[in-house]
């Protein structure tokens, strides 16, 4: 099962630490699908020194990725959880919905209103981000679809719909979209798609960048298939 | 044997997402749900815990009783003609009774229905002369004691497939206040017992409920056509399906409980403390493995429950001494407490006293664990909450008597009784048809007389949704005892004035912004309500009320009073904002436990097709997920 659920749908991912012009350097720059609600992506990622990073995705209302990749609007609400470490051990250190610091599990470290942007057809907020001081380490950044959110305060805890709605790819439907799939919090139709970039925003205050990155790929949870 | 727990879920899942990520869940990390302890931010206004009282609530640890009987059973017979009182799956009058009917051929289960009979005690306070005999507090364990013949019944709600059932078993002790078994917790706890597979167990405990079905309900099932409720007068006599029912003395109630609770652990050979012998060779539910036996009760009969815990519990034991009850819930307790009534044999030299009435309603430390889920007004300025509140405990019980397992989830904005409870009461199709309910009493027939009266706010009464953290509570219940799981704390309501161990007059408890109760259990409908909760109503004039309860019913329902889409909008800022509010708190009750998942998807959903805050809810709203109970 979970060797069917591994590599479902597109991936592309900037797997170097690169500077960019705009003086960010570059943990990750991802664009992907997800193969139902449950999907979730994950990426570890290595620090060998500390510095701030921020997790920003774009696929709700779209935009311009750090590597100058333009996504179009229209995916769906994303969330993201972030964790020191790996495995099931993970600890949560962070999670955030619509940047906006929502009551989610784990400490807020939302980047705060007007990080993300406005989808101009919904007028809603749909992607997250989170901007937090790291040391160094190892850590594991996942994206989920909104409400499939990080329960911690462990990775192994899971993720809310994952846990207690198993087996369904189509949570969001009770919120009433004619898709009956990938459907926001206001009843609007959004596709499969998302967008993530993790960077940091000062080269120079991170001394040592590694390049440690790991893309786990998306992964369908099918359990009870 | 079907499992499907709170633990469960976890392992499950924690194993589940290990999977997903590739990795191996660490041994220890199974036994233990996350911390959720950055939900507890629920307290005061200046950050501290609302008061507690710091008594300790030890209860006497009398010898145990080694020779507590198990009562005997007979089967009563269910027939085309002949079904028993609350029977659900079906009736001579039609299909079953309301949704009912169906939920349960949903979920695979059936009903049975036994005698009960044995010989019980009558408990009572010894005189100030005179030592007598069946004194229980001084002799409790003398057989001689339980002379007195008794016959009562129950009624079984259980998968019809053994391999379904849970081996859990939940004995309901029924609501008497209407006169007649009132079945209020399966009610409110069906979803929970059934998508479980928990059998549940319905006790008829009182002289007034026996009464009804012998000269009520029993002329209308044995006489009646299957359309028309019948004129007793040819139905008295021998053609009464509860026509062996004996339980003439109130003060057989608690042997009843001890004895029937017997039976049930009984069942397919209890075998405690490594006994080998087995417990009886004939079963009450054949094929059915008994493993744990609870005990629930609601309102005046969750009283009944306290005074069994406090005083007989700990005397009416297993033949090795262990607990009939493995755990108890007596939930939403106010008024006056029990007592421990009957009629004290002649010449016994004892009495019947009136047992201090705070100290029968504040539940002792047990053995056993014990959830409390108390709504609003149970423990709110009318009422005694000094005597209703107690602290938490969670110390296991070892050694012997050190046990303190007590949790009270007191849940703001819920009234005592909603329509949920009584619309869900099939006692007007078994005692007579609402038809004949007239305001100067019933019309031709002379059968059970039902209150008549009408509530002033009755098209707005409340539909609070308590009945979901009574499902949580009862899982909450069950995992403590078979796994260990301490359940989540809840502060209580915040007040203005100290209730724990003061004048229950000077209790005044602070509203929010919204006008409904801060502190307590905090779930999404006070925190981001739609409206206005008001939980006791006043009985309006027209129909003049005919009957003892037409007054009492209406303070025990609640109403509300929608918010206006200005209000709405001032408070979401649009749709998908008001859905993620609810969304967020309600999947944090879920983690926590105080809400069980398939609650949680309907309180979303609920959510998600509410026009809030484009406009109001309208008049008399309800929860879907109340009419989908």
């Amino acid at each position: 099962m979970l060797r069917k659920a591994l590599g479902l749908g597109a991936l592309v991912a900037a797997v170097t630490a690169l500077t960019n012009p705009a003086s960010a350097t570059i943990i990750s720059s991802t664009t992907g699908t997800f193969t139902g609600d449950e999907a979730t992506f994950a990426l570890q990622f290595t620090l060998t020194g500390s510095g701030p990073v921020i997790a920003r995705t774009l696929g709700y209302a779209g935009g311009t990725q750090v590597d100058g990749n333009v996504v179009a609007a229209g995916g769906f609400n994303s969330d993201l959880a972030l964790f020191s470490g790996t495995g099931s051990s993970a600890t949560l250190l962070a999670s955030d919905d619509d940047s906006t610091g929502n009551p989610l599990p784990g400490p807020s470290s939302s980047c705060g209103a007007g990080a993300v942007k406005t989808d101009p057809t919904t007028g809603l907020v749909g992607d997250s981000c989170i901007s937090l001081l790291l040391g160094a380490g190892t850590y594991t950044l996942v994206l989920t679809e909104y409400d499939n959110d990080a329960i911690g305060p462990t990775l192994g805890a899971g993720f809310f719909e994952s846990i207690f709605n198993p087996g369904d790819p189509t949570f969001t439907s009770i919120n009433g979209c004619s898709n009956g799939q990938f459907c926001d919090a206001g009843g609007n139709n959004r596709t499969d798609a998302f967008a993530l970039d993790v960077t940091v925003p000062e080269p120079a205050t991170l001394p040592i960048l590694a390049t440690g990155l790991l893309a786990l790929g998306l992964m369908r949870h099918r359990w009870n298939a | 044997m079907k499992r499907k727990t709170r633990l469960h879920q976890w392992l499950t899942a924690a194993l589940l997402g290990s999977a997903a990520l590739a990795v191996s869940l660490p041994a220890a990390a199974q036994s233990d749900p996350p911390d959720n302890s950055w939900m507890d931010n629920w307290v005061w206004p200046d950050g501290s815990w609302p008061p507690q009282d710091t008594n300790t609530y030890t209860q006497t640890q009398a010898p145990v009783d080694p020779t507590t009987p198990v009562a005997s059973f007979t089967a009563i017979p269910i027939t085309a003609t002949s079904m028993p009182f609350n029977y659900r799956v079906g009736s001579v009058n039609g299909p079953g009774f309301g949704v009912d009917a169906a939920l349960m051929a949903s979920y695979g289960y059936t009903e049975m229905e036994f005698f009960v009979s044995g010989n019980a005690n009558t408990y009572y306070k010894a005189a100030t002369t005179g030592i007598a005999t069946c004194d229980p507090i001084s002799y409790p364990t003398n057989l001689a004691c339980k002379t007195s013949p008794y016959t009562s019944r129950i009624l079984v709600r259980i998968p019809s497939n053994p391999t379904n059932f849970s081996g859990n078993v939940v004995v309901e002790i029924y609501n008497g206040t209407p006169g007649y078994d009132a079945d209020v917790e399966w009610a409110q706890t069906e979803q929970k017992l059934m998508r479980d597979g928990d059998a549940w167990v319905g006790l008829t405990n009182g002289t007034a409920p026996v009464t009804v079905l012998k000269n009520d309900y029993g002329a209308y099932k044995t006489c009646g056509s299957s359309t028309v409720f019948p004129s007793p007068a040819p139905c008295t006599g021998t053609n009464n399906r509860y026509n062996a029912l004996n339980f003439t003395n109130a003060g057989w109630a608690w042997d009843i409980i001890s004895q029937t609770g017997a039976l049930i652990k009984s069942n397919n050979g209890y075998v405690g403390n490594g006994s080998a012998t087995p417990l009886p060779a004939s079963n009450l539910l054949p094929g059915y493995q008994v493993n744990h036996v609870f005990a629930m009760a609601e309102s005046g009969a969750a009283q009944t429950l306290v005074l069994y815990i406090n005083d007989i519990h700990s005397v009416s034991r297993m033949p090795d001494g262990g607990p009939i009850f493995d755990g108890f819930m007596p939930d939403e307790r106010f008024g006056t407490g029990a007592t421990i009534g009957g009629t004290v044999p002649a010449g016994s030299g004892g009495s019947v006293a009136a047992w201090p009435t705070c100290s029968t309603r504040l539940v002792l430390n047990s053995d056993v664990p014990i959830m409390n889920l108390e709504t609003q007004p149970d423990v709110g300025p009318s009422s005694e909450a000094w005597c209703v509140r107690r602290a938490d405990g969670s110390t296991p019980n070892v050694p012997y008597g050190a046990g303190n397992m007590f949790r009270s989830w007191e849940l703001a904005g819920s009234p005592h009784l909603t329509p949920l409870v009584t619309g869900n009461d099939n006692s007007v199709r078994d005692l007579g048809p609402a038809t004949t309910v007239t305001s100067a009493g019933l019309g031709s027939d002379t059968g059970f007389e039902f209150p008549v009266y009408a509530c002033t706010h009755a098209s707005n009464q409340s539909t609070f949704p308590k009945e979901i953290f009574k499902q949580a509570s009862l899982t909450e219940l069950i995992n403590w005892v078979e796994y260990g799981i301490v359940p989540p704390a809840s502060p209580p309501p915040e007040a203005l004035t100290n209730l724990v161990l003061t004048s229950p007059t000077t209790a005044k408890y602070v509203l929010d912004g919204y006008g409904n109760e801060s502190g307590g259990l905090r779930t999404p409908f006070v925190d981001y309500p739609d409206r206005q909760w008001f939980v006791n109503d006043t009985t309006a004039s027209t129909p003049t009320p005919v009957g003892p309860l037409a007054t009492l019913y209406c303070t025990l329902y609640g109403y509300n009073v929608p918010f206006t889409a200005t209000q709405l909008q001032a408070e979401f800022a649009n749709h998908a904002a008001y859905v993620k509010d609810i969304t967020n708190e309600t999947n944090a009750l879920v983690i926590n436990g105080n809400m069980n998942p398939w609650n949680g998807t309907a309180t979303k959903t609920d959510a998600a097709g509410s026009p809030v805050p484009t406009s109001s809810i309208g008049t008399n709203p309800i929860y879907g997920l109340f009419l989908n109970h």
